[in-house]
């Protein structure tokens, strides 16, 4: 057996109710880690592009990797990777609380969902204990309820349990899964797919020691770099602040959308929803994970106005950003309410931003009309339409229920010209960064393999001149804007860097704000696997996955103009820092595919796959 | 010379013109900003013995400490982040 593993899988079929447990192998743990690696081995080999998202023959993985189950800092992260409703191909999100460290604990690697039940069920696993239970009475449950009932019914109310709300159960695509009431696999809606399968959630305890090569070493890492990050993360910002703190900077630079990606500054706004307003108006303090240094959520309270009255998780930078500058509100007691909202219906906020941003402006340019929206004004900046939206589109009713199937299928319904004003890569929407600011976002987001996500690729932080891995040469030199010189090159390392982060299974704000080395990383994977690799083996275990990643997406039909970024990013600024500043594409995305040993159409070629030891595996 | 500075720095947040003697750089720009906000300042961006933190932009581009200043730079303070 490998030190870090169980050298195993859970499988469970919820068509014949069959449980089992499959062995896996040392190599394939040496070739794909865990976490996303792993995901997307499960996903090449068993679910082929004629499946659908809705498939019962799609599968959901839920994996850990040979960080989880010891206190390592940043090691409560856990990867769910299945086929997403939104971009129709292999999407893979993270979540932290205490989830992935429990289900390693249960003693597994990692667990494969298959089927659909006929009738609402959810798992319980409690060590070599798995049972499929009857969910009826916790089905139409919003998320936060989800937890306390099946906790209630386990008996435990330290039970971790990943669950879905009304959102993935009416299969609204950009559905997410709740974790503890505490942290979100916010993105590509695997949410719904967990409602798809009749799913509503997945508990878990476990007791079991993961057996590991050096013990000793690995506390006195655990130890040491925990300080480190704590200290680091105070200094940043992110521990007093949480992530909110990058509101500032972030719209100096141009890097937050403004008025859905139309306009270019709003420094006041910005003000009034990031910190240290936040922080003050809020009440705010860190709520962290199992074993996190850093708590980037936050735990806020409102006490007034009565209609915003809330204690519980606050929004982080990104709802910030989709919420608050993209729709121009800057009520920061209203962004946290339709936050809340979306917590519990369960919907991730980016996209669910992305909705309502695209509604604004399709009404302003009057493509629709208060005839569409039953008299609802769709006003820029109005709190309560962003609250009504949210309802709509979590709970399918209404107006907001177009919605329901993304931006880009909803933009389709509308007609006219409203496809074109949709922000998104392979359909799923940018997240709160601009590629107009940061220019490596433009590969990073146009070969993302989850389509546009700055956390697949954490490029931008360098450009911003935050977060720097000199062990590969992404260093202050890339600290650079509106020069494309260098960037196609930092999205490559940056992006195989953050599959290595995903796989291992590692919370990438460990490295990313607070300030823990790669050099660190591997002194702490070494001492658990005994593997003794080096950052040149880590960084091609990294490209492995992505190269994978990468295959799927073109399997699933994707080719090159997939890699395109949308007519909005073409749009010069007017005013503020990227004032008159485009990036230049075609340019960055040729040099990209050169860099990554692929072919002009963007695939991988033959010797590139053997040098990755991915033989065979080619699109022909 | 003449530069302009603006602060974005959380809560400290502020523009003014400050004088300097020619061959003055990043560094000594940020020295002398904390003999006028004190502190304050001084919590938010750290100390040139243990290293500035904090990211200059002059003229639309990251500054490096060292780097010298012109006549009419317009330089923006910032606080650096990581983690989106």
């Amino acid at each position: 057996m490998a030190w870090g593993y169980w050298n195993n899988i859970l499988r469970v079929d919820l068509t014949t109710r069959k449980i089992t447990k499959e062995e896996m192998d040392n190599d394939t743990y040496r070739l794909f880690l865990g976490g996303a690696g792993i995901g997307a081995k499960i996903m090449w080999e068993e679910v082929p592009s004629e499946v659908g998202s809705f498939n019962a023959d799609n599968r959901l993985i839920f994996a850990g990797g040979p960080f989880q189950g010891h206190p390592v800092p940043g090691s409560a992260k856990f990867t769910i990777t299945s086929k997403s409703p939104l971009t129709n191909t292999y999407a893979d999100s993270a979540a932290g609380a205490r989830w992935g460290p429990l289900f390693k604990r249960a003693g597994y690697d990692a667990l494969v969902i298959q089927g659909k039940s006929e009738t609402p069920v959810y798992i319980y696993i409690e060590d070599a204990e798995v049972e499929i239970r009857d969910a009826r009475g916790v089905w139409g449950m919003d998320s936060y309820e989800a937890v306390d009932q099946v906790r209630k019914e386990v008996g435990d109310s330290r039970a971790s349990v990943a669950t879905i709300g009304q959102a993935g159960e009416k299969l609204v695509k950009m559905a997410c899964i709740v974790v503890d009431k505490h942290s979100f696999a916010g993105r590509c809606g695997l949410g719904a797919v967990m409602g798809s399968k009749n799913l509503k959630a997945i508990a878990v305890k476990g007791s079991q020691k993961v057996p590991v090569s050096n013990l000793s070493l690995l506390r006195d890492y655990n130890r040491k770099y925990s300080k480190e990050i704590k200290n680091a993360s105070i200094q940043s910002g992110l521990r007093p602040h949480g992530t909110p703190v990058l509101c500032i900077t972030a719209e100096a630079f141009g890097d937050m959308p403004i008025k859905y990606w139309t306009e270019d500054t709003w420094p006041e706004g910005a003000k009034k929803i990031g910190a240290p307003q936040y922080t003050d108006l809020l009440s705010a303090q860190p709520y962290p994970c199992l074993y996190c240094p850093i708590g980037c959520h936050r735990n806020i309270e409102i006490e007034d106005p009565a209609k915003y009255k809330l204690k519980g998780i606050g929004p982080e930078y990104e709802t910030l950003g989709m919420f608050g500058t993209n729709l121009l509100i800057d009520d920061l007691r209203a962004i946290s309410i339709a936050n809340d909202l979306c917590n519990r219906l369960g919907m991730d906020t980016i996209s669910t931003g992305a909705c309502v941003g695209l509604a604004m402006e399709c009404y302003e340019k009057g493509i629709i009309t208060k005839k569409d929206t039953a008299g609802m004004e769709l006003k820029w900046g109005d709190p309560d339409v962003l609250i009504e939206l949210v309802k709509q589109i979590g709970n399918k009713v209404g107006f907001g229920s177009i919605f329901s199937e993304g931006t880009v299928e909803a933009a389709k319904k509308i007609g006219k010209n409203a496809l074109e004003l949709v922000v998104h890569v392979k359909g799923l929407d940018f997240p709160a960064h601009d590629a107009r600011a940061c220019w490596g976002l433009v590969p990073t987001y146009g070969t993302g393999t989850r389509g546009a996500c700055h956390m697949r690729g954490v490029e931008e932080d360098v450009e911003m001149g935050g977060f720097y891995i000199p062990e590969i040469g992404v260093t202050e030199e890339h600290a650079k804007f509106f020069s494309a010189e260098g960037k196609a090159h930092l999205t490559v390392k940056t992006q195989d860097y953050c599959a290595l982060i995903n796989s291992l299974v590692l919370c990438v704000f460990m490295p990313d704000g607070g300030g823990l080395s790669f050099t660190s990383i591997l002194n702490i994977f070494n001492s658990i696997t005994g593997w003794d690799w080096n950052i040149q083996e880590a960084m091609m275990c990294g490209e492995r996955i992505f190269t994978l990643q990468r295959l799927i997406n073109l399997r699933d039909g994707y080719t090159k103009k997939d890699d395109i970024l949308p007519p909005k990013m073409y749009v010069p600024a007017k005013k503020g820092f990227r004032a008159g500043k485009i990036p230049p594409v075609n340019n960055l995305l040729n040099e990209y595919y050169e860099l990554r040993g692929w072919d002009k159409e963007g695939r991988p070629t033959k010797e590139k796959l053997e040098k990755l030891n991915l033989p065979n595996l080619g699109i022909s | 010379m003449k530069v302009e500075v603006e602060l974005r720095l959380l809560s400290m947040d502020d523009k003014l013109e400050i004088e300097l003697k020619e061959g003055s750089t990043v560094q000594s720009l940020l020295e002398n900003l904390i003999s006028i906000y004190g502190e304050n300042l001084k919590k938010l961006i750290g100390r040139a013995e243990k290293g500035f933190r904090v990211i200059v932009v002059a003229n639309r581009e990251i500054a490096k400490f060292d780097q010298e200043l012109k006549d009419k730079d317009e330089l923006l303070l910032l606080l650096p982040v990581a983690g989106g």
